[in-house]
């Protein structure tokens, strides 16, 4: 175990945010999904330390979090908020924070340089955080978590806001860093992120952790439950036509020029609609797996109704 | 293996699993943060805020609106006139406002701002003492301080010397005199930054919204009674400027009453520096102690 929450509550006034959790977890990648508010921040929180746990322990290799500068060093954290040091270029940010961790001045700099350019960030290094996109935002904010080299990582939605390219290169990023022998904890509210990173995942909900799940047994379990997807299309109304009478297809609902449809096996509705877009000459401009499909995953799963 | 665990537990203090000691050990000599670099980051972020500049910029008008002054006026302002008029801008204008806005300002935003902005995460998940955080962010605000108010004050007393000495008849201090003088204004001017900047400070890490409470704070009770104390009959003319401040503009007559009879404040200047001094420790300690129990929402 690296990680071992014990009887963990977290009160903020009246409101119940982490609920008498108990978890122990393996080393590896960790994904911890949840619904916005589910509680995963706070328990992101408590483990770096930002956060005391108003009852309970958390251990990190055996040793409490709170105010533990030794175990502090080995942690690299990536937090949800958009902003970092504006006021900095995205070197000096990640230079600053590897001094913050104890570098010299020359080791910093050609660190920063080292990890910036992993995270193809070369021309941009030199530019003010201001004006960054938010992808390069991520970036950075990765960047500053991964450079001195830590032994667990800490993500806290690191692929929100960002496009398919940088998803696939964070993701390959993250993978790569497994593969050293990391230790990552990855929140998203979106589960098919978290499977092509983490080997277990963790569901919470309204401050208590619902199970744990491998993600071959969950790849597994998934393929019967219905997902909902949102395709943009010119011709919605055909494309719909032609993709009911498929038995794959659960339900369709039309809006506008968008499509919600319930699929209940991903990876052939995607060859299907490819198909069926090719026959019914229909531009498909955005396909998007719907947030809200998370909620049918919980409801499906502990919950057994959908 | 299992025979060993108990031992291997006492050793390590809990971790029975090799593969963690072993990333323990990867990282054994844990490294401390540079907390200079906590300084060097709330200066940058003071720089970079647009507010700042225009702090730095109004200080300036002191020296500005003495010199217009001066120029207008050409009668009636010998004996010692010249001097009685920098004064008074200096007690009711520069210290009475200028010295009370700047603390507020760049003191409460040092934690206030990083707060709401939550970029104070990137230092506190840092292996750095977070009492380090505090002496270091109180330390930028006293440099940036201390750059934005003092060449204002300096070049105040110039105009007020320059004309005194040039067109003031019967002003004949010697220069020793101007120096104290000045020397005085200062050291009066670094006991305000200090002991407001400290107070604004531990403020802004006790409540959420410190803005508001550090106003009061300011333009109110506790310095001003320091103060009223510290200058009293020795230096009439900062008595004269606190009391316009605290009872006649501000009407804070009767917090000034209170704070007298709560904690006995005496009257005599060296009552006034040793009660700035225990506020200014017991804010520090207060901030010290509190901050490595902050937590980040």
């Amino acid at each position: 175990m690296f990680v071992t929450i014990k009887n963990v509550s977290k009160w903020f006034g009246d409101v119940i945010a982490l609920n008498n959790i108990s978890i122990d977890l393996e080393h590896g990648a960790i994904g911890l999904v949840g619904l916005n508010g589910a509680g995963k921040t706070t328990l992101i929180k408590i483990l770096n330390g930002l956060l005391k746990p108003t009852e309970g322990t958390v251990k990190i290799y055996g040793q409490n979090v709170w105010g533990n500068l030794d175990l502090f060093s080995k942690i690299g954290y990536c937090p949800e908020i958009d902003n970092q040091m504006n006021y900095l270029t995205g070197l000096k940010f990640v230079q600053y924070n590897l001094q913050l961790h104890g570098y010299s001045r020359q080791e910093a700099i050609r660190k920063a340089q080292d990890v910036l350019e992993r995270l193809n960030m070369t021309t941009a290094m030199t530019r003010k955080i201001k004006g960054y996109s938010r992808g390069m935002r991520q970036r950075v904010k990765v960047a500053q978590a991964i450079a001195h080299d830590p032994a667990i990582l800490l993500l806290d939605e690191p692929l929100q806001g960002l496009d398919p390219i940088g998803r696939y290169e964070l993701t390959t990023l993250f993978n790569e860093l497994i593969k050293e022998g990391k230790d990552l904890i990855v929140s998203s509210h979106v589960l098919h992120e978290l499977e092509k990173v983490s080997q277990t995942i963790v569901f919470i909900d309204h401050g208590k952790i619902l199970g744990k799940s491998n993600i071959s047994d969950l790849r597994a379990t998934l393929k019967e439950i219905p997902q909902r997807f949102l395709i943009k299309t010119d011709k919605p109304v055909k494309l719909a036509q032609q993709l009911l009478p498929y038995k794959l297809i659960d339900d369709v609902q039309l809006k506008d020029n968008e499509i919600i449809i319930g699929v209940k096996n991903v990876q052939e509705f995607s060859f299907k609609l490819i198909e069926v877009a090719k026959e019914t000459h229909a531009e498909i401009k955005e396909l998007r797996p719907l947030d809200e499909s998370l909620e049918a995953v919980f409801d499906y799963i502990y919950r057994g109704n959908y | 293996m299992s025979l060993w665990k108990p031992f291997l537990i006492i050793y390590t203090g809990g971790i029975t699993n090799m593969n963690d000691i072993e990333k323990i050990q990867k990282n054994s000599l844990s490294k401390r943060g540079n907390p200079w670099i906590i300084y060097i980051l709330q200066i940058k972020k003071y720089l970079s805020g647009g507010f700042f500049w225009a702090v730095l910029g109004s200080g300036y008008l002191f020296p500005l609106i003495l010199f217009v002054i001066y120029s207008r006026t050409h009668k009636d302002l010998t004996n010692y006139g010249y001097w009685e008029v920098s004064l008074k801008l200096i007690f009711e204008g520069y210290f009475a406002y200028y010295v009370v806005l700047v603390p507020l300002v760049l003191a409460t935003a040092a934690f206030r701002d990083e707060f709401n902005d939550q970029n104070i995460i990137y230092i506190l998940v840092k292996p750095i003492k977070r009492q380090y955080i505090f002496a270091m962010k109180y330390l930028a605000y006293l440099t940036t301080s201390t750059v934005v108010t003092l060449p204002p004050l300096l070049l105040t007393v110039l105009v007020a010397n320059t004309y005194s000495l040039k067109k003031d008849p019967y002003f004949h201090e010697p220069s020793s005199t101007v120096l104290l003088n000045t020397a005085l204004l200062v050291a009066g001017l670094f006991l305000m930054l200090i002991g407001y900047g400290v107070v604004f400070m531990t403020v802004s890490i006790l409540v959420k919204r410190p803005l508001l409470i550090n106003l009061i704070l300011g333009f109110s009770a506790i310095f001003e009674v320091i103060f009223t104390d510290l200058i009293n009959n020795n230096w009439e003319f900062l008595y004269i400027a606190i009391n316009f401040i605290s009872r006649y503009w501000q009407g804070f007559d009767s917090l000034d009453v209170f704070f007298r009879r709560q904690f006995l404040f005496g009257l005599s200047a060296i009552n006034g520096i040793w009660h700035a001094i225990i506020i200014i420790l017991v804010f520090f300690a207060i901030g010290m102690r509190k901050i490595p129990q902050k937590q980040l929402y």
